[in-house]
């Protein structure tokens, strides 16, 4: 058995692989967790090369301040491993100005890769329309928590978590824009949040969650094509190493999803 | 060897499952190198007599020449007639090998006699019972669906400690967040088992929590197949380094399934 899952690893370990869900975590205000060694360890050991971290707050008010020393952690990380951390701009956008001037820093002289955003606004919501502009004028991608919530606690706690349908109607207002709906292994209804972006095609998701549902991959590269599918972990290495492992793809659409073809360019330069 | 003791075929009704029969999960079994797999039938989750379910499953198994060694449990429903007439024939008859009981879906509570009393002749039999707190993530749930799990801590371990002599396959549970009073009872309870499939190594290290919690001899292989990919929890063990990989693949529960 160990031979059989040495040899499914070898997936991981033959390819390059990017992750594109991974945060890093403040040890105390503006310091970076140690745990963020940890992370490139544990990276390393499941043979992925690259990963795209931000620290995003979950705070519906989260003032500049608090993201803009967020952001000056996920600084700290990519400096201290700069072959293998590469950041994501974490903003609320409902300080348009402040986000907007946030991003121009992070993009432009921190050499961030794209925008991280939680649920503070629903990602179709007007408040949201000069942040997405400023990602087509920086050409960087939006990484969006996401997820169709069916049970009434978890409503509660997300009033604004966006879901498929969101994406599908802001993927459509701002067709030059690249939307990543994120994690749909995240907790939800992963069927529901696939079909409303099956026809929108500068709408990805991320693979990365808890969940391991069979068949989500299959189902994913069903609707959408592996080269809509971005590799991701989300903290849970165990369950996305193993969809990744277990799910009945062919290696092609496996190798595509774990390089994250279709977003190569965005890394280019910056790693 | 490795012993999966969370794995389920039939039909599941609020979406579609692939690799719900015994040639599907066998073969997924195969992929793992899955030896053994505790299997019940969902069907017994829903029909109003479970144990047409179990029926089913037998008759299924009398067809089944694949290379996977099913060890089939009973769906038993206590809140039902003829419950226990049932269950012994399913033990005596079929030679199912333990029982499952799910008192969220078939209306009944852990502190009703009925449902001690079924543990208490698995317990005669030497055969375990298995209890799943969950067979979808509660934020996905059909609305036709239970939206709370199956049980809390409070009233497993109420259920537990009624039943001394059961042993107890748990799945769909985090260990260490059950409490002081469980981790009490687990230190002189030999015979209770939870598996791994609400557990994360590496980042989350809810795997190496239960393991300070307990120990890792409580500790069993579960996949919660077809509902969801074997390969994550063969990561948890074989590649986190936060168990003995044998201990938890097997040789923690064999005995207590008679397995030699």
């Amino acid at each position: 058995m160990v031979d059989i899952l040495s040899q499914q690893m070898r997936l991981f370990h033959d390819n390059p692989v990017v992750n594109w869900h991974e945060h890093v975590r403040e040890s105390a205000p503006g310091v970076l967790d140690g745990d963020c060694d940890l992370l490139v360890a544990a990276a390393n050991a499941a043979g992925m090369d690259q990963l795209v971290c931000s620290i995003p707050f979950t705070d519906p008010y989260c003032p500049p301040e608090v993201f803009k020393r967020g952001n000056d952690v996920v600084v700290q990380a990519m400096r201290r491993h700069p072959s293998k951390i590469l950041g994501m701009c974490f903003v609320n956008p409902g300080y348009c100005a402040q986000a907007v001037s946030e991003i121009q820093r992070c993009i432009t002289m921190l050499g961030m890769v794209g925008v991280k955003l939680y649920h503070q606004y629903f990602i179709d919501e007007p408040v949201q329309f000069p942040i997405i502009e400023k990602c087509i004028e920086l050409d960087v991608p939006i990484l969006m928590h996401a997820g169709m919530v069916c049970d009434s606690a978890s409503r509660r706690v997300e009033p604004r978590i966006s879901n498929g349908t969101h994406f599908a109607n802001i993927g459509k207002r701002y067709p030059k824009a690249r939307f990543i709906m994120a994690h749909i292994g995240g907790g939800g209804d992963w069927q529901g949040s696939l079909k409303p972006i099956e026809d929108v095609p500068n709408v990805f998701i991320d693979m990365s969650g808890s969940v391991y549902d069979s068949p989500m991959i299959e189902e994913a590269v069903r609707i959408l094509g592996a080269d809509r599918i971005l590799f991701g972990t989300d903290l849970s290495f165990s369950s996305c190493i193993g969809k990744m492992l277990g799910a009945k793809i062919s290696d092609a659409q496996k190798r595509t999803i774990l390089e994250g073809t279709a977003f190569l360019r965005y890394l280019k330069g910056r790693a | 060897m490795i012993i999966d003791i969370n794995t389920y075929c039939g039909h599941w009704p609020f979406r579609d499952l692939r690799d719900s029969t015994l040639d599907g999960l066998d073969a997924l079994g195969r992929q793992c190198g899955i030896t053994h797999m505790l299997i019940s039938s969902l069907n017994g989750v829903f029909y109003k007599d479970a144990h047409q379910a179990n029926r089913q499953l037998y008759a299924d198994l009398q067809n089944f020449h694949g290379s996977v060694k099913f060890l089939p449990l009973a769906f038993v429903n206590p809140n039902y007639v003829c419950w226990e007439r049932d269950m012994r024939e399913a033990i005596e008859n079929f030679g199912f090998c333990g029982i499952e009981l799910s008192p969220k879906y078939h209306e009944y509570s852990f502190h009703s006699p009925a449902a001690c009393a079924a543990a208490e002749i698995a317990a005669s039999y030497h055969i375990p019972v298995r209890l799943n707190a969950g067979f979808e993530n509660y934020r996905q749930r059909h609305r036709l669906d239970t939206y709370e799990d199956a049980f809390t801590a409070a009233e497993l371990l109420e259920f537990i400690k009624n039943c001394p002599d059961t042993v107890f396959l748990i799945n769909g549970v985090a260990p260490f967040t059950l409490g002081d009073e469980m981790r009490t009872l687990l230190r002189t309870r030999r015979n209770i088992f939870f598996d791994i499939t609400q557990l994360d190594s590496f980042m989350l290290q809810t795997l190496e929590a239960s393991v300070s919690y307990m120990g890792e001899e409580h500790l069993c292989f579960g996949s919660q197949a077809p509902f969801q990919y074997i390969q994550p929890n063969l990561v948890k063990v074989v590649l986190s380094g936060a168990v003995t990989p044998e201990k938890v693949l097997a040789e923690n529960i064999r005995g207590y399934l008679g397995i030699s």
